[in-house]
């Protein structure tokens, strides 16, 4: 079990997001924009966040960098974005431990993602 | 230059003929026809070597005329007669020779602009002065650099000219200055033989417009395949849901369909919102006209909005006038604009808020109103609803979907059928959308109602 902050403005993709990690048994936090999910990464300091790129108030690559600079290697990040954006976010935040995943995704893809990410996470780092 | 040869010959031939015979019948040589005969005989031993010199001193209308014909054939030129060789004649053809292809060159659509190898101008023409910002006239035999273009064109010119760049493909340039953001397409080709070999011939055309369509579609395309993604992720994730059969409880599940469903029909609007634009690109050719009975569009456009307004608690009324007149036009265009007002009015309104939409008819104008009491729009915003993707800079209106596309179809459909769309609002008061369509007239032929 691990401690998740997602951050994506479409409701839907975050209910269904929230629902597929409850359901393995991870603490979900979820959060429309990047600016919520700062607060929510500097209070419930995850272990992952799952982020959408284009949001309002705060992009989802500024709330990479942000939370990269918090938690460093503790915090694994999974960005989810277009596929023909995918380089160019990879090469916006290209650093260890971050992930891109393009649109439309499945929560099953997504769920081992996360899986390889816990298990990549330095036991000595690991919250 | 045969052709002209022939034509000045048979002239002079001519002229000459008229000054025999005139001068043999009347037994008296007219003084102009005299001056003329020895002008011609000048033209004949080719020892003339200036234009003007084939002109008579005299005032009548035929030493007018004359004198007309010489200045003509004299101005074909820029060079004078003194600089050239041969005949007399053979300068004459020359400088027709020169005019015509200065005409030729004038009735171009693309510039064309000649540099020799000094970097000098020897010719540009009159679409090329106008894509140049400079004087033909003046600007022959000017320093590439006097002839008041920006650098940066100046650069292109000087590096070809010195054999760097490449003859090749036509290549782009836009001034970074340059506000109305005009792009001009260069081709280049150098000159390797003959008399003017190192000169350099430049073809260039303004392709502003051909560029900003080209970018308008690229953005069309990438905005769409971005907006697609969104229902198509929620389509995939809640089918998945649904078939690794995560959820056990029923209502969750009947809420998985309906966002499918929900999803759906997102995707449905938005394919219809990008081909109406398509359609509108195309233009209003295939735009079908017939009456259409406007009571009746918005009884049935409010009704297909009724059930989502019902699931956001929204009231929505509708008022027509009694015997509102019709309109000549599209249907289904029209069905477009007033469902993508609907639609906007209701999404952008909180729960337990109100919609009306209301029609009436003045001095043949009708005048359909969506009001809702919405979130609104900001001043700022309003100058650029209208415009295609936009979306406004309020958090408010970015979490509810949108395609932007929604009121640059319904304007352009108003605008289609000679009408506008006007709006007023207040940033968290709500907003009013009014659209102005002619009425159809008494004695307009009556067409079949289409529906």
């Amino acid at each position: 079990m691990a401690v998740i902050v997602i951050a994506e403005d479409d409701q839907h993709i975050r209910r269904v997001l929230e629902m597929w990690l409850k359901k393995n048994n991870h603490e979900v936090y979820a959060a429309e924009n990047g600016q919520i999910a700062c607060g929510l990464v500097a209070e419930k300091r995850p272990s992952i966040l799952i982020t959408d790129v284009n949001m309002p108030v705060m992009s989802g690559v500024e709330l990479v960098r942000y939370a990269k600079e918090e938690l460093g290697d503790a915090l694994g990040a999974l960005v989810l974005t277009s596929r023909c954006d995918r380089e160019t976010v990879t090469e916006q935040i290209a650093t260890e431990g971050v992930q891109v995943l393009a649109k439309p995704f499945s929560p099953t893809r997504v769920l081992s993602y996360i899986n390889e990410m816990l298990e990549s996470i330095p036991a000595a780092v690991r919250s | 230059m045969n052709v002209w040869y022939w034509i000045i010959s048979i002239m002079v031939a001519a002229s000459g003929w008229v000054v025999y015979v005139t001068g043999r019948r009347r037994g008296a040589v007219h003084p102009t026809l005299r001056m003329i005969r020895q002008r011609l005989l000048l033209c004949a031993d080719h020892t003339y070597d200036q234009a003007r010199q084939l002109a008579v001193d005299s005032d009548d209308p035929l030493a007018r005329a004359w004198n007309s014909l010489v200045e003509r054939v004299g101005a074909a030129g820029p060079e004078s007669a003194a600089h050239t060789s041969g005949s007399g004649t053979d300068n004459l053809v020359e400088r027709f020779e020169q005019q015509r292809m200065k005409s030729i060159l004038d009735a171009l659509s693309c510039g064309v602009l000649c540099l020799d190898q000094q970097q000098r101008c020897q010719y540009v023409n009159r679409a090329g002065g106008a894509l140049l910002h400079t004087d033909p006239e003046s600007s022959a035999g000017k320093q590439i650099g006097e002839m008041g273009l920006s650098e940066g064109l100046v650069d292109v010119f000087e590096t070809f000219l010195q054999g760097q760049g490449s003859a090749g493909r036509p290549r782009d340039y836009s001034d970074k200055d340059d506000a109305d953001g005009t792009v001009l397409q260069i081709s280049m080709r150098r000159i390797d033989e003959g008399p003017q070999a190192g000169a350099a011939v430049f073809l260039l055309s303004d392709v502003s417009q051909q560029r900003q369509v080209e970018r308008t579609r690229t953005d069309l395309i990438e905005h769409v395949a971005h907006e697609l993604r969104t229902p198509l992720t929620n389509i995939r994730a809640y089918s998945e849901t649904l078939s690794e059969g995560l959820l056990d409880d029923l209502d969750a599940q009947r809420e998985c369909y309906n966002t499918i469903t929900a999803e759906t029909q997102r995707l449905g609007r938005l394919i219809e919102d990008v081909l109406s634009i398509s359609a509108m690109e195309i233009g209003a050719a295939r735009m079908s006209r017939g009456r259409v009975d406007m009571s009746r569009l918005l009884r049935d456009c409010v009704q297909d909005s009724q059930a989502e307004a019902d699931q956001r608690k929204i009231q929505l009324s509708l008022h027509i006038s009694r015997n509102l007149p019709a309109v000549m036009g599209d249907r289904e265009r029209l069905a477009i604009l007033v469902n993508n007002l609907l639609g906007n009015a209701v999404k952008y309104s909180d729960e337990g808020g109100t919609v009306d939409v209301s029609c009436t008819c003045e001095d043949g104008q009708l005048s359909l109103t969506v009001a809702d009491s919405g979130i609104g729009i900001s001043a700022d915003d309003l100058e650029k609803i209208f415009e295609k993707f936009c979306r406004t800079d309020n958090p408010e209106a970015q979490v509810r979907p949108g395609t932007g596309l929604g009121l640059t179809v319904a304007r352009d459909i108003a605008r289609m059928h000679g009408g506008d769309i006007t709006v007023t609002s207040e940033l968290g008061k709500g907003s009013e959308f009014t659209v102005s369509l002619p009425a159809v007239t008494e004695g307009e032929p009556a067409l079949q109602e289409t529906s």
